[in-house]
C-alpha cells in the first residue's frame, strides 16, 4: 500500500458541446494527494474543479490518463462501488442529493445500498447524525431544515458510508455565511475524528486559510500549489488570473511594499492582528 | 407557509393504529373494502362502522376528520343513490308520481351503495391518516415483492414514489418563487377567463420543468455517488416486524370475517 489516497496522472477530459465541438474542461492534470490531507482546491467557474470532482469517484472518467483511488484505477468497471464507497462525493445543492423524506431514512441511502446490516445501519447513522450534530432532527423532513443543515445531512449521508476520503464539491456554494462557516468546521473536525482525507473544492479564497495544501485550478490546469501561506504570499500570480487572495494576506502585501515584512503571510486576519501587535512592541 | 406542508394527510401518533405494521394495515384494508362490498345486511355495515370509529378514537383521529373525508365524493354518494332509487324496479311499488316510480328494493339497493362508499372513504382515509406515505411506499415495495418473479419492478416504482414525495414540497417551493418572482416583474395569475390563466401558467411551468430537469440530473449523480445500483442487494433501516399489535388487529379482523360469513348465511 502506498501513502497515497489519491493519484491522478496525466488526465484530459472534454465536453461535447451542443454545436458538436468540444470544450477541454481539464487539460493534462496531475495531482497527488496524501492520506490525511487536508486539500483545498480554488478556482472560477468553469476552470475544470467540478469535474475534476466527478472523476475522483468515477462519475466521469479521464479522456487520457489514469485516476487511481485508495489504489483503485477509477476505470476499472468491477471497482467503482469500491471507489465511491472509499470516496464520498458532497455536492452543491443540498436539496438535489436527498432521496428520502426522512432525515435519518436520507442518512441510511448510502449504507443500505451497499448491503449493510441492518443493526449495523442503525448504528452508523445515528454515529453520522452525531457526527454532524444532527441527532435531534432524525425524523424530520428535509424540507423543513435550513440550507446548512441540509448539507450537513448531505455530509452524514456520505460518512455513512464510512468512506477514507470526503470529497465536498462547492458544497458551501448556495449558503450564507453562518451556514459556510458550519459546514467548514465540521469538515475540519470530521477530518480531525476521523483521519480522512478531505478535498474541499470551492471558490471562496478564505475558506481556503486552514488547509494542509492549496491547489490552484485555472482553464482545466494546476497553476499554483503549495500551503496557504505559499498560495496567498504570491499576490500577483492570483491576481493574473483574477483569483482574490483573503484580507489579510492582501494587507500584509500592501505593508511589505511599505517595506514591513512579516516572516510568513498572515491568512487570516487574526494572524494578522497578532502580527501587528508583535511589530510594535 | 410552505412550510408546513405536508403531503397526503398523515396525522403523526404514536397510538396502537399508528404502530401497526404498515404491510398489515394495507392489507387489512384491502380486506375490508372487499368485506364492505360482501357484506348485505344493515346490521353489518353497523359492525363495520363501529370497527371505523373504534380505531379513529384510538388512533386519536378527530371524527370531525373522518367525515370531512367523504366530501370528495359527496356527489357520486348522493348521485349514484338517486339512480338506484328511480331506476331499481323490483320489490314492491311504494309509491308513483308522474314517471317516479319508487320501488322497496330501489331504497335498499340506494342505502346499501350510499354506505359502502362512505365506508370505504372512512377506511382508507384511516389509512392515510396512519401511515406515513414513505412508509405506505415501503410497505407496498415489500408486498409487492413476490412479483418481481414476473419482473414486476416494484422497487423502481417505489423508489420513484420516494423520489416524487420527496420533492413535491421542494418543487411547490420553487414554483411559489417563480410565482412571486414573475408578478413582481407584473405577470397576472389569477385575472382573465380560463383560457387566459391557463395561458399565464406558462412563463411559471417553463422555468418549473427546465429546474426538475435539472434537479433530476443531479440526484442521478448524488445517488449514484452513493451507490445505488437499484434495489438488488439493497438491504433496509426501517424494519418491519409483526408485533402484538398487529396480532391483536388480525384477530379482530377474523371475528369480523366470521361475522360476515354468518351474516351471508343466515
Amino acid at each position: 500500500m502506498t501513502d497515497l489516497a489519491i493519484e491522478i496522472s496525466d488526465i484530459s477530459y472534454s465536453y461535447a458541446l451542443a454545436d458538436g465541438g468540444q470544450r477541454k474542461a481539464i487539460d493534462h492534470l496531475s495531482l497527488k494527494v496524501e492520506k490525511g490531507c487536508f486539500l483545498t482546491v480554488i478556482g472560477h467557474n468553469g476552470s475544470g474543479k467540478s469535474t475534476l470532482a466527478k472523476m475522483l469517484n468515477g462519475l466521469l472518467l479521464p479522456d487520457e490518463g489514469t485516476v487511481t483511488v485508495m489504489g483503485m484505477d477509477t476505470s476499472r468497471e468491477e471497482m467503482i462501488w469500491d471507489i465511491r464507497r472509499q470516496a464520498g462525493l458532497v455536492f452543491q445543492n443540498p436539496d438535489n442529493q436527498m432521496v428520502t423524506t426522512i432525515v435519518e431514512e436520507d442518512v441510511a441511502f448510502g449504507p443500505e445500498n451497499l448491503g449493510v446490516p441492518q443493526p449495523q445501519i442503525r448504528e452508523r447513522v445515528d454515529r453520522a447524525l452525531r457526527s454532524v450534530g444532527m441527532e435531534a432532527y432524525a425524523q424530520t423532513a428535509p424540507h423543513m431544515l435550513s440550507g446548512g443543515q441540509k448539507q450537513r445531512i448531505a455530509i452524514a449521508g456520505i460518512l455513512a458510508m464510512e468512506p477514507s476520503i470526503l470529497i465536498l464539491d462547492e458544497a458551501t456554494a448556495m449558503l450564507d455565511p453562518q451556514g459556510r462557516k458550519d459546514i467548514l468546521e465540521t469538515v475540519t473536525r470530521l477530518k480531525e475524528e476521523r483521519q480522512m482525507t478531505v478535498i474541499w473544492i470551492t471558490h471562496y479564497m478564505d475558506e481556503a486559510a486552514d488547509a494542509d495544501r492549496v491547489v490552484v485550478m485555472d482553464h482545466g490546469k494546476i497553476v499554483m500549489d503549495g500551503t496557504p501561506q505559499e498560495i496567498f504570499s504570491n499576490v500577483e500570480e492570483m491576481e493574473r488570473i483574477s483569483l482574490d487572495v483573503p484580507m489579510a494576506a492582501k494587507i500584509a502585501k500592501k505593508l511589505k511594499d511599505e517595506g514591513i515584512e512579516f516572516s510568513r503571510t498572515p491568512v487570516k486576519i487574526e494572524e494578522l492582528a497578532e502580527k501587528i501587535c508583535q511589530f510594535r512592541s | 407557509m410552505m412550510n408546513n406542508i405536508t403531503v397526503g394527510q398523515y396525522l403523526p401518533g404514536t397510538s396502537a393504529v399508528h404502530r401497526l405494521d404498515p404491510r398489515v394495515k394495507i392489507l387489512l384494508t384491502a380486506f375490508y373494502i372487499a368485506a364492505i362490498f360482501i357484506a348485505k345486511k344493515y346490521w353489518m355495515y353497523a359492525v363495520f362502522a363501529a370497527y371505523i370509529i373504534a380505531a379513529a378514537l384510538i388512533a386519536r383521529v378527530p371524527l370531525k376528520l373522518l367525515l370531512k373525508s367523504i366530501r370528495p365524493i359527496l356527489f357520486i354518494v348522493v348521485f349514484t343513490f338517486v339512480m338506484n332509487l328511480l331506476l331499481v324496479r323490483e320489490g314492491n311499488l311504494l309509491w308513483s308520481f308522474w314517471k317516479i316510480r319508487i320501488y322497496s328494493e330501489g331504497i335498499h339497493y340506494a342505502v346499501r351503495l350510499a354506505l359502502r362508499l362512505i365506508l370505504l372513504l372512512f377506511g382508507t382515509s384511516m389509512l392515510t391518516f396512519t401511515t406515513s406515505p414513505i412508509a405506505l411506499t415501503d410497505a407496498l415495495e415489500r408486498l409487492m415483492k413476490p412479483l418481481s418473479v414476473i419482473k414486476f419492478p416494484a422497487h423502481e416504482l417505489a423508489m420513484m414514489m420516494t423520489i416524487a414525495l420527496r420533492f413535491i414540497p421542494t418543487l411547490l417551493e420553487e414554483a411559489d418563487k417563480i410565482m412571486k418572482a414573475q408578478k413582481a416583474r407584473g405577470a397576472e395569475f389569477d385575472t382573465g377567463n380560463l383560457f387566459k390563466k391557463a395561458k399565464a401558467m406558462i412563463p411559471l411551468l417553463v422555468p418549473l420543468f427546465v429546474n426538475a430537469f435539472r434537479r433530476a440530473d443531479e440526484l442521478a449523480m448524488a445517488m449514484e455517488s452513493r451507490c445505488y445500483h437499484g434495489g438488488k442487494g439493497r438491504t433496509r433501516l426501517r424494519v418491519m416486524r409483526l408485533t402484538y399489535v398487529d396480532a391483536v388487529a388480525i384477530g379482530i379482523n377474523v371475528l369480523l370475517l366470521g361475522l360476515l360469513i354468518f351474516s351471508r348465511l343466515i
